[in-house]
């Protein structure tokens, strides 16, 4: 090491590299060798600035010391010759200036040395290298988060999406079963509606059988009062020596056709009380009317209705059934002649009517001139149990129109313009036969 | 001519100062913010630029707890990995610790785990806190409550902290040196 500490140019070269030299000999206190830099003395308060009688705890002023000179002292009572290199370490000066710092404790032939020397360039060089490693992890780590992150969330779009599609499966599954029992009930709903339907029918057909029982009866006594007064006469004729043999035997046959007549009545009426399978063919609505009329005729006459008909020459038959149908024009001539009970005798016109609707359809039309819709609810009109009557059950036209819609037909209440109201009862001109 | 002029190696008891001195360390993995603890601490302030530190930063504050003045040395440490090594001889001296992880790198719990065994090693159990810090990035979070839970079975407590918000930055440092204080009586 050096000679004399006072050598100028040692004591330059240390000046010039920016190393503070410290010399600790024998005793605990240091040595300052030299003139200390400029940076060392910020770090020393200004009383203590001063070369003279400068008395200073070097671990005061330099925190990193306070810790480092225990390691020194150790190295030094080791009496190797050597050297021992401290950490860097920044501090802050008494100017807040942050300085790096690095320190070298050397053994020299039983001298104790401390070099504290300040790190410019080196100290930015070591920085550099490190942090550019590191950067170069913490970019892979940070690209590393990121994939994770976009892993993570594409995991959770797709679990969104696999938890919508389970939802919507349920939901669909749901939506599928409820339209099953939906269908399911509707279809026992329909079957239901049919069965009811046909019961009704048949409990009007046997209802209207109780009603019109009382015409029946008046017109089957009509053909078997003549047939009594026929045979009766044949008798007298036959008593008489056999001269009136011929006039009795006309009288005979003239009861026989009333017989036939009565006969047909009762076919009639058994064919319209009878239920179970509707036999479709094609039928004349002209003679159907007539047919209804002349059923009705005493009720008419009792009723001093003026029944007048506007039936519609060579129009083409329909496919019906005969006394189902015969059954809507019964209700409807029934309710007309009802409808006008309380006009005066005069005023109680009933027009029957048929024509052609159009290219598929005939229509019987029944208007009545009395009270007319007002005060009616149309569309209730044909609803089971609503009856403007007082006694009535209110099936007679829901019935009706059940039968028209099974014919494929319709059957409406027309308010036209005028007094009174029209029942249209259509029937298509071709419908398929069926059960 | 230059002169010799002789320095004396005191410690701050013989030179009579009052105030009680703590040493304190920053311990964790690199860039896990250590440096930026320590400035939000001790002069309020964050930069978002990083610049790793090369081995040891030294820091002072003047706290008061308990009617006590104290002045933090605050010995923030370079972070360890495979370019850097912390010295043992940094812990000497030290009253407790600071255990620094990063709330958005799981794996710098592991180094955590491996330098407080250190630091135990060297010199004895100390007082100290865990602080998981980046709390502030709440969408890169990666570190489980159940891993953080389990740096601190010793009986430590564990603070979530952010140098950019300064969230529980206070609260650590004001921990520690409660902590600290206690062991001493």
């Amino acid at each position: 090491m050096f000679e004399t500490w006072s050598d100028d140019l040692m004591c330059g070269l240390m000046t010039a590299l920016d190393v503070v030299v410290v010399d600790y000999g024998d005793s605990a206190d240091g040595v300052l060798v030299g003139e200390p830099p400029p940076w060392f003395l910020r770090f020393l308060p200004e009383s203590k600035a001063g070369l003279e009688g400068l008395s200073i705890s070097l671990g005061e002023h330099f925190l990193y010391l306070d810790s480092f000179l225990p390691d020194a002292e150790d190295f030094w009572d080791s009496a190797e010759d050597g050297r021992m290199k401290s950490g860097i370490w920044t501090e802050s000066d008494l100017d807040g200036k942050t300085v790096h710092l690095g320190a070298t404790v050397l053994s020299v032939s039983g001298r104790k040395l401390l070099l504290i020397e300040r790190l410019r360039g080196r100290f930015e060089r070591e920085r550099e290298v490190i942090q550019k490693a590191r950067a170069g992890k913490l970019d892979s780590q940070r690209k590393a988060n990121e994939r994770e992150r976009e892993a993570a969330g594409l995991r959770g779009i797709n679990e969104e999406l696999e938890e919508a599609v389970a939802d919507r499966t349920r939901e669909l599954s749901l939506t599928n079963r409820l339209l099953r029992e939906e269908i399911s009930d509707r279809e026992q709903a329909v079957a239901r509606a049919n069965e009811l339907r046909q019961q009704l029918e048949a409990e009007s057909r046997a209802g209207a059988l109780g009603e019109i029982a009382n015409q029946l009866a008046h017109e089957l006594n009509q053909p078997l009062g003549a047939i009594a007064n026929y045979l009766r006469g044949g008798l007298r004729f036959l008593a008489r020596d056999g001269v009136h043999e011929g006039r009795a035997v006309e009288a005979i046959e003239r009861s026989l056709v009333q017989a036939e007549r009565a006969a047909a009545i009762i076919q009639n009426l058994r064919g319209f009380i009878a239920s179970g399978r509707v036999d479709y063919e094609p039928t004349s609505v002209n003679g159907l009317v007539r047919d209804v009329i002349r059923l009705l005729q005493p009720e008419i006459d009792r009723n001093d209705v003026d029944c007048r008909l506007n039936l519609t020459s060579s129009l083409p038959k329909v496919t019906a059934n005969g006394i189902q149908a015969q059954q809507v024009v019964l209700n409807l001539v029934k309710n007309a002649i009802e409808a006008m009970s309380g006009l005066d005798p005069a005023d109680r016109l009933l027009v029957v009517s048929t024509s052609r609707a159009g290219d598929t359809e005939i229509e019987i039309s029944v208007h009545d001139f009395g009270s007319g819709p007002e005060g009616l609810d149309l569309d209730q009109l044909f609803e089971p149990f609503y009856s403007t009557k007082v006694e009535g059950m209110g099936l007679g036209l829901a019935i009706c129109r059940s039968i028209a819609e099974s014919h494929q037909g319709s059957l409406i209440a027309d308010p036209s313009p005028g007094p009174g109201l029209t029942f249209r009862f259509k029937l298509p001109i071709r419908v398929e036969t069926h059960s | 001519m230059l002169e010799n002029v002789s320095l004396a190696i005191a410690s701050p008891s013989a030179i009579g100062n009052p105030m009680i001195r703590k040493k304190v360390c920053l311990l964790g993995a690199y860039a896990v913010g250590k440096t930026s603890l320590a400035a939000r601490f001790v002069h309020s302030m964050f930069d978002e630029k990083y610049l790793t530190t090369v081995g040891v930063k030294i820091d002072k504050k003047s706290i008061q707890i308990e009617d006590r003045d104290l002045d933090l040395i605050i010995w923030d440490l370079a972070g360890e990995d495979e370019f850097v090594r912390v010295r043992t001889s940094y812990f000497r001296g030290a009253a407790g610790y600071l255990l620094v992880v990063d709330g958005t790198r799981p794996a710098t719990l592991e180094v955590a785990d491996a330098l407080r065994e250190r630091i135990r090693s060297a010199v004895g159990p100390l007082p100290h806190v865990v602080l998981a810090n980046k709390s502030d990035l709440v969408d890169d979070w990666h570190v489980a409550d159940t891993d953080l839970q389990s740096l601190v079975e010793d009986g430590s407590k564990l603070f979530r902290t952010s140098a950019k918000t300064g969230v529980g930055v206070e609260e650590a440092f004001d921990a520690l040196a409660r902590e600290m204080i206690r062991s001493e009586a």
